[in-house]
């Protein structure tokens, strides 16, 4: 696979470089040399980021699906499902079985509330989706009570089940402003959701690697170079998902297409400002254009689809194949050879086959091929994320130094101590003393006078 | 399932479900900063009000529509101060706040001045989620300090901190301790943490003249109550 050589192959074109990077400012025993996407515990926050943030992205849009009484639902729900087996085996490599088959559950019954809202909003059945919503509000007291004898630590786990019930309000938001027809709030509300998630996992991931720092090398899941990452996890991965998205809109003709686009747009314009903040403004420009094009061309794929213009089709493909070579380019460049250009034109042909397979299967009505594909091409952008990230790392070490202190303030000056006094300050007593003695002597001498 | 057709239906249960959305957005304090550490902390800044701006432009323009544009998005408003003093009427504490970093040796600064209190400025500003970092002297080279009497704050005690635009965040002690001053668990006390919290740490136990150092380090835990 592709995504097993863009992981392999850089970081080993950035540990080339390293060296040069290393400075000796962030030299202190027991603690982190440099800064680094790519440890233990930002594994485990990037897996996080990657199943929490599926969640979301999956739950919203089969709610959507449900409501709608769409022929996919069932492929999507069982998409939600898949992400949700996920998640607990992820629980349970760090808590043990156990504790994985009691998050299962716990997960499981909360995508079921929403179920029963989606039906009772469905059926407009008032009295269920209030049940629905009643169930939906304990679920952050049996979250936090699960939390915290996992992180045994009660205020983190009050506070991450806040987080989950701030998610819960979220979806129920996102759901309630898309069948009320105001599209534009609920592709809003979709990406705030998704967002929102990967505080969660920043959160939960810190928690867990304070908890067995060993198991993580004693390694930090929030860093700047972390946050990096991070971001570029979110934004990368939502792009996959609202592009998997239009494109069905586009070829549904649905009354969201526009909004679902706008939110493709909207994620765009995030993604470029993180590139120009590393890069300048006239690249984050640049990338912006290229990013844009390539979106356009899948745009035109989708109308060709429509029109079954199979000479339109072919066009279409070959301006993403121009798009991969030139894009390539341009961040090989950009990271000064560190995502080389044929590793991430590997990465982005893949990126476009899976986008152009989960779409021709959802025309062809195979479902339970779209969701599967829609799944990996989620999950493809978090290699991209990586190593896009580690580039950027490595060319500017100094922009992502650690920020916590080696050492405790010294916060006293020994005056109150109990047993001597301090050198310092019998110093500081004896010049005291000596200008006392000073201004005695000199006021006796102007009384003399 | 039958097909759904989105029209008003839903539109009072959304009116009713407004009151359980609402919130207010809060002064926020989000003055660039000078450290080259704050400059991605200040592009992501800017890259969050753009994407308010256009939020608030484009909900303009969806004005018309009959639907759901007067219900805001929940989101986790908690937004960090730029701390400028600290209140704490449980020991008679008022004090200015300086903002330090990281010394050349790798510690955290310490204030000037010992009437005064420092924020660990490279970490977290009171309010965001995160541990955000207060340290004040216990005594100076005669007389006790403006953390003198930290010891003696109770869970349950409060600390006000005022940022930069007014706004004054409210934290609470639920925990204290003491570790050896080499010895201290500093991820939890500078690291990540989802809730909003604010550390506040001055020395304590012997003093060794050798080290001109008190032995230990008093850690006071508090959390954002409003």
């Amino acid at each position: 696979m592709n995504i097993k050589k863009t992981l392999v192959a850089v970081p080993l074109s950035f540990s080339l470089l390293l060296p040069v990077a290393a400075n000796t400012t962030f030299a202190h025993e027991g603690h982190e040399h440099k800064p680094t996407v790519t440890n233990p515990a930002v594994d485990l926050r990037t897996t996080l980021d990657k199943l929490l943030g599926e969640h979301v992205y999956l739950a919203v849009e089969t709610m959507r699906k449900g409501v709608d009484g769409a022929p996919d639902f069932e492929q999507s729900a069982a998409a939600l499902q898949a992400n949700t087996e996920d998640l607990s085996a992820a629980i349970a490599s760090v808590y043990g079985d156990e504790a994985g088959q009691k998050f299962k559950d716990m997960w499981s019954a909360h995508i079921g509330f929403f179920v029963d809202y989606v039906k009772g909003t469905a059926s407009e059945d008032e009295a269920a989706k209030k049940a629905a919503l009643d169930e939906l509000a304990q679920y952050k007291e049996d979250f936090s009570n699960f939390l915290s004898t996992a992180t045994d630590e009660r205020l983190e786990a009050d506070a991450l089940a806040e987080g989950l019930q701030m998610h819960v309000d979220q979806l129920i938001g996102a759901f309630n402003a898309y069948v009320a027809g105001d599209f534009e709030k609920a592709y809003k509300y979709e990406r705030e959701a998704i967002h929102h998630m990967y505080m969660v996992s920043k959160g939960l991931s810190s928690a867990i690697v304070q908890q067995f720092p060993e198991k993580f090398e004693n390694t930090k899941a929030v860093t700047p170079a972390a946050d990096l990452r991070s971001n570029l996890n979110y934004l990368l991965s939502e792009h996959a998902g609202l592009a998997a998205m239009a494109m069905q809109n586009g070829i549904e003709g649905s009354e969201d297409f526009e909004a679902s686009a706008a939110a493709l747009a909207a994620n765009t314009e995030d993604l470029s400002a993180a590139i120009g903040s590393v890069y300048g403004e006239e690249a984050g420009q640049k990338f912006k254009d290229m990013w844009s094009a390539h979106i356009g061309n899948f745009v035109d794929y989708v109308k060709a689809t429509g029109a079954k213009d199979e000479d339109a089709k072919k066009a279409a493909l070959d301006a993403l194949a121009e798009y991969k070579k030139n894009f390539s380019e341009f961040i090989s460049t950009a990271t000064e050879g560190r995502v080389p250009a044929d590793v991430l034109a590997e990465g982005l042909q893949m990126h476009v086959e899976q986008l152009v397979k989960a779409f021709d299967t959802y025309v062809a009505e195979d479902y339970a091929t779209t969701y599967p594909t829609i799944r990996e091409a989620y999950a493809h952008m978090f290699g991209t994320s990586k190593a896009l990230s580690g580039a950027i790392v490595a060319q500017f070490p100094d922009k992502f130094a650690g920020e916590m202190p080696d050492e405790m303030p010294k916060t006293g000056m020994g005056g109150t101590a109990d047993q001597g006094m301090s050198t310092e300050a019998m110093i500081l007593a004896g010049l005291t003393a000596m200008m006392a003695a000073a201004i005695v002597v000199s006021r006796r001498l102007s009384k003399q006078k | 399932m039958k097909r759904f057709s989105f029209l008003t239906s839903f539109a009072i249960l959304i009116l009713l479900l407004t009151g359980c959305m609402s919130q207010s957005p809060g002064a926020e304090d989000n003055q660039m900063k000078p450290s080259s550490n704050a400059e991605e902390k200040t592009d992501e800044e800017a890259a969050d009000n753009k994407t308010k701006s256009n939020e608030s432009k484009e909900s303009a323009e969806s004005a018309e529509k009959l639907s759901t544009e007067d219900i805001e998005i929940i989101k986790d408003n908690r937004k960090g101060i730029n701390p400028v003093t600290i209140d704490i009427p449980a020991i008679d504490v008022k004090a200015d706040i300086e903002h330090v970093g990281k010394l050349p040796d790798g510690r955290m600064g310490v204030p000037d001045n010992t009437d005064n209190v420092a924020w660990y400025e490279p970490g977290t500003k009171p309010g965001d989620p995160g541990n955000a970092v207060i340290a004040g002297h216990v005594d100076d080279l005669t007389s006790p300090a403006v953390f003198y009497n930290l010891h003696k704050l109770e869970k349950g005690d409060k600390i006000h901190v005022k940022g930069k635009k007014g706004k004054t965040l409210t934290f609470e002690v639920y925990k204290k301790k003491i570790f050896p001053r080499l010895d201290a668990p500093l991820l939890d006390i500078f690291g990540f943490t989802y809730a909003s919290t604010l550390n506040l740490i001055t020395c304590t136990g012997e003093y060794n003249p050798e080290t001109t150092e008190r032995a230990d380090r008093l850690v006071v835990y508090t959390k954002l109550v409003q």
